[in-house]
């Protein structure tokens, strides 16, 4: 818009000065704020908005572009003096709507332009230490800068304002809070800019800028670094991961126990009597696949959906000196080799709630699952099919699990599901809750209420190996059924220094049919364990006690006895313990053990995983210590002293037709090595011996050969993928 | 019961309580053992009338179960070699399912195939043994056999005049290596039974020190393997902590 220059001539400035002006009130201008306001801001279209202006007139300029040309006029059209290179601080003295005058080292002045005709500015401009910057309104005082007067008007500059709504941040009275480029070191990379060539990289998402850098290669084998295979990157969509975890159990373990001579047959000459000799060794090796398929954002928040699957591959191999001790036929000798193929889970799980921005999350997780009761596994440890509900509110410190579970029957000879067989008639019902941090940080606490119902009235199911387990070969043997409910109150977690872990139980029920009495009778038993240990330095120092109730009169209407429904108990030394990890026989008492193999009650079952729950038992009281020494990160040593009792050895006289067995059932004593080669458990070595030095009671249930000391030693190789 | 080799009962003890029926039984484990460990044994077995049976008629031969007992231990002297038999290893031979209690497994030699033939009232050699005499007993004699040897035997022959019993319970005497007799015992159980007879008869050859007492480990019928690993025929089995008031186990180990 040129108007003739004489005529307009004495226009032009008050037009610069009011076209010019901008929020920042300049006080000379007596324009009402508000017409200032006004004032329609006009910015071309892809340009970049002005900087503010300088209460002194002077700017901090650093040059963003890689060059700027100095011009001799505040006009593009000028002669161009020279040329500043990106990351050129200067000062400028001056401003004329988009110009900036500047000095160069020889003493010239110059003017270099903003951003005319660019949507990215040519540098950066700090409007000094002394702004004062009012909102619309305030009085601030403000010279205006000044105005060369041999500007032409045709060449104005273009008409500037910032957008009046643009909000500042300032401190009250204090200065605005600008954010400030800070210097820029020429060597660095620039940053972006829209406008020139892109020099960008595609990358599929932003699990893969690692790989797209060129900086890591993954390797299929290395679980320690981004690996595919292990869910560190989506491999369909931009959620779905795949993680694979494989695991290889190698265990030789050689034992003596008391052996009975088979019944029709024996192995040897002049097996005259009831107990043969107890050597026994075994062999396994299981190889464990987990497939999980899930959909979300790995560590950064709970998967809204998986799918996992477990097979689990098993070969064992076992050798006894007698016959008819490993399978029911005595023609299959001494020596039993078997496989099996087991899955172990097979499950759907649906994240149908977020509840909390802390991804507190309520879960329904469907079909074949791992599920512990508490948190060492005394009431039922197992990986049955069902249904569970199970979340977490107030950032994970309330937990809850409701569910049903069907229990799966097992293969014997290796203690995995069985889905060839048909499902047992036994149901699960659990309902729990975990409150985290309860009385101290640190530990947990759990109430639980699990019932079981049981109906496995059919007869005569017998095992693998062709044993009678349902019903238990056991008082008159005839098949009966139970509904038990456990109310149970367990603590894990730490005191200080002091590691605990607690849990009681209360069983209350009906068995339809008690083996002695022939009528339907209570039960009422408890369970209470308590294991508290302290670190010193390296040394870990644990102490335990633990009580199963027994059963005083197996003829009356009540059945005392406590037994879990699949105990698997991580408790006084449970792997290296003769006690815990044995099934110790009971031999001349009916088709059952005296204790299960990983069980520490006395529980008189025909198979621990397999049998149904039997409540008339002598029940167990169990008194230890344990250290575990860490001697070095490689090295583990643990010794576990712990001294047995029954709690009540009626039932015992009863089955074997002896009088006042003694209550003392003896000493376990064991000692254990861990290896880890490589630091970490990828790589574990263990290797452990364990005594049971019998008591009294124990002594009178054997003989004297195979009685008086039982002892374990085991190797086992663990590798983890 | 103690008996001779003839079967003829040399004496008899009885605790107040047994029942009548034990005597009988006792005696016919006695008679048994010291059958099936005589040297004669399959002669007399051999020369002995088949069993005629009423509905529907059919025969079933004595001698016939000598050649299966025969073939089974896969000796062809058996039952005339002097090996020593209690009642167990009788009875282990005796059974629907060999080895016991493994269904499908054939029979043992001196029983009847299962389901074809076999029942508690059609149980093989041991009523073979007296059917005829039974026979004749209900007014239905078998017509055309031979006079008996023992016309007072249920079985004929003077050495089972009550025939036979095939489970556990009594063990041939012998003074060193020579066959003079056994002793069979009728009680609370099987595994008692044994023990009274076989710890008896040892401990009362130590208290009388003349000679007499079980059959040496040797010729015992606990050496005989007849089927292959895991068919070992049991002789003896005594129960655990047999005796009041003590914890003392294996009591027969070593005897």
């Amino acid at each position: 818009m040129s108007a003739p220059a004489c005529s307009r001539r004495w226009l032009a400035p008050i037009a610069a000065l009011v076209l010019s002006g901008s929020l920042y009130a300049v006080a000379q201008v007596p324009q009402v704020p508000q017409a200032q306001k006004s004032a329609a801001p006009v910015v071309k279209r892809g340009e970049a908005a002005p900087p503010p202006q300088s209460v002194d007139g002077r700017y901090g300029i650093q040059v963003l572009a890689s060059t700027v040309n100095v011009h001799a006029e505040a006009t593009s059209g000028s002669a161009v003096l020279a040329e500043l290179q990106q990351g050129a601080r200067l000062e400028a003295d001056q401003r004329r709507g988009n110009w900036y005058r500047i000095h160069l080292a020889d003493g010239r002045s110059g003017w270099i332009d903003y951003a005319v005709g660019k949507s990215n500015p040519n540098f950066a401009v700090d409007a000094g230490t002394s702004i004062a910057r009012g909102r619309p309104g305030s009085e601030v005082g403000v010279p205006a800068p000044p105005v060369d007067a041999h500007a032409d008007a045709a060449s104005a500059p273009a008409p500037e304002a910032l957008p009046d709504d643009r909000i500042l941040l300032q401190r009250p009275m204090g200065r605005p809070l600008e954010a400030i480029i800070p210097a820029i070191d020429p060597s660095q990379v620039p940053p972006p800019s829209p406008l020139l060539p892109r020099e960008t990289v595609p990358v599929p998402d932003r699990w893969r800028i690692v790989d797209q850098l060129g900086i890591v290669n993954q390797r299929v084998f290395d679980p320690y670094n981004p690996n595919t295979l292990k869910g560190d990157r989506p491999v369909f969509g931009e959620d779905w991961f795949f993680n694979l975890g494989v695991i290889s159990d190698t265990l030789f373990e050689a034992r003596k126990l008391p052996t009975p001579i088979g019944a029709q047959s024996s192995q040897d000459p002049q097996a005259n009597d009831q107990f043969g000799r107890g050597r026994q060794s075994t062999f396994a090796q299981n190889l464990i696949v987990s497939l999980s398929l899930l959909k979300g954002s790995t560590t950064f928040k709970p998967p809204e959906l998986e799918f996992r699957f477990v097979p689990v591959l098993n070969y064992n191999v076992s050798k006894v000196e007698e016959v008819r001790a490993l399978r029911i036929d005595p023609r299959s000798g001494t020596r039993r080799t078997d496989h099996f193929a087991a899955i172990q889970e097979a499950f759907v799980d649906y994240e149908y709630n977020i509840a909390s921005e802390y991804f507190d999350f309520d879960d329904i997780r469907v079909g074949i699952q791992p599920f512990i009761s508490d948190f060492r596994g005394f009431l039922f440890q197992d990986q049955p099919v069902g249904i569970r509900f199970f979340g977490s509110r107030e950032s994970n410190r309330w937990q809850y699990n409701l569910a049903w579970f069907r229990r799966i029957d097992k293969d014997t000879n290796s203690g995995l599901n069985d889905i060839g067989k048909p499902l047992r008639k036994d149901d699960v019902f659990v309902a729990n809750l975990f409150r985290q941090d309860f009385l101290v940080p640190g530990f947990t606490l759990q109430g639980t209420v699990i019932h079981n119902i049981n109906r496995e009235t059919a007869e005569a199911f017998l095992d693998n190996n062709g044993f009678q387990i349902r019903p238990a070969i056991f008082g008159d043997a005839r098949p009966h059924k139970y509904n038990v409910t456990y109310l149970g109150a367990s603590g894990d977690g730490h005191f200080g220094r002091w590691n605990t872990t607690a849990s009681l139980y209360y069983a209350a029920g009906r068995d339809d049919r008690n083996p002695f009495s022939q009528q339907p009778a209570d039960i009422s038993a408890f369970y209470g364990v308590g294991e508290v240990s302290r670190d010193f330095d390296w040394i870990r120092v644990r102490g335990t006690a633990l009580y199963a109730s027994g059963d005083k009169n197996p003829y009356d209407g009540k059945e005392t006895g406590f037994d879990a429904i699949l105990e698997n108990p991580q408790i006084a030394g449970a792997d290296t313990s003769f006690w815990i990890r044995q099934a110790v026989p009971l031999i001349g008492g009916g088709g059952v053990a005296l204790s299960g193999r990983n069980g520490v009650l006395a529980s008189l079952r025909s198979s621990k995983d397999q049998g149904q729950s039997n409540f008339t038992n002598p029940g167990v009281a169990l008194i230890g210590i344990g250290a575990d020494f860490d001697i070095s990160p490689r090295w583990r040593v643990i010794g576990n002293l712990n001294q047995l009792w029954f709690a009540n050895t009626t039932v015992l006289s009863v089955l074997r037709n002896q009088g006042n067995i003694d209550r003392n059932l003896g000493t376990d004593i064991s000692a254990a090595v861990q290896y880890r080669p490589l630091f970490t458990q990828n790589i574990v070595l263990n290797a452990s011996a364990a005594a049971l030095i019998a008591g009294k009671g124990l002594k009178q249930l054997y003989d004297a050969d195979s009685g008086k000391t039982q002892y374990s030693i085991l190797f086992n190789v663990l590798l983890t993928f | 019961m103690v008996v001779d080799t003839n079967g003829d009962i040399l004496g008899l003890t009885r605790t107040p309580d047994a029942p009548v029926f034990g005597t009988d039984v006792a005696v016919q484990k006695a008679r048994t053992a010291a059958f099936f460990s005589n040297v004669n044994a399959a002669a007399v077995l051999a020369a002995l009338p088949a069993a005629s049976y009423l509905t529907p008629p059919a025969t079933s031969s004595i001698a016939g179960y000598v050649t299966a007992m025969r073939t089974f231990l896969g000796d062809p002297t058996a039952l005339a070699n002097g090996i020593a038999y209690s009642n167990r290893s009788v009875g282990n031979l005796a059974r629907p399912f060999f080895p016991d209690g493994i269904e499908g497994t054939a029979n043992g030699p001196l029983s009847k195939p299962f389901p074809a033939q076999w029942s508690p009232f059609n149980d093989g050699l041991q009523l073979d043994l007296i059917f005829n005499v039974l026979r004749a007993s209900v007014g239905a004699p078998v017509p055309g056999l031979p006079p008996p040897l023992d016309p007072s035997s249920c079985t004929g022959d003077p050495r089972l005049k009550n025939g036979i019993q095939i489970f556990p319970g009594s063990f041939p005497i012998y003074r060193g290596p020579t066959l003079i007799g056994a002793v069979g015992v009728s009680g609370d159980g099987i595994d008692q039974d044994d023990m009274i007879s076989f710890l008896g008869l040892a401990n009362a050859g130590k208290a009388l020190g003349t000679g007499i007492g079980n059959a040496v480990p040797a010729i015992r019928a606990d050496t005989l393997v007849p089927q292959g690993e895991g068919t070992r025929l049991r002789y003896v089995n005594c129960p655990q902590a047999p005796f009041n008031d003590s914890t003392e186990q294996n009591v027969c180990a070593g005897l």
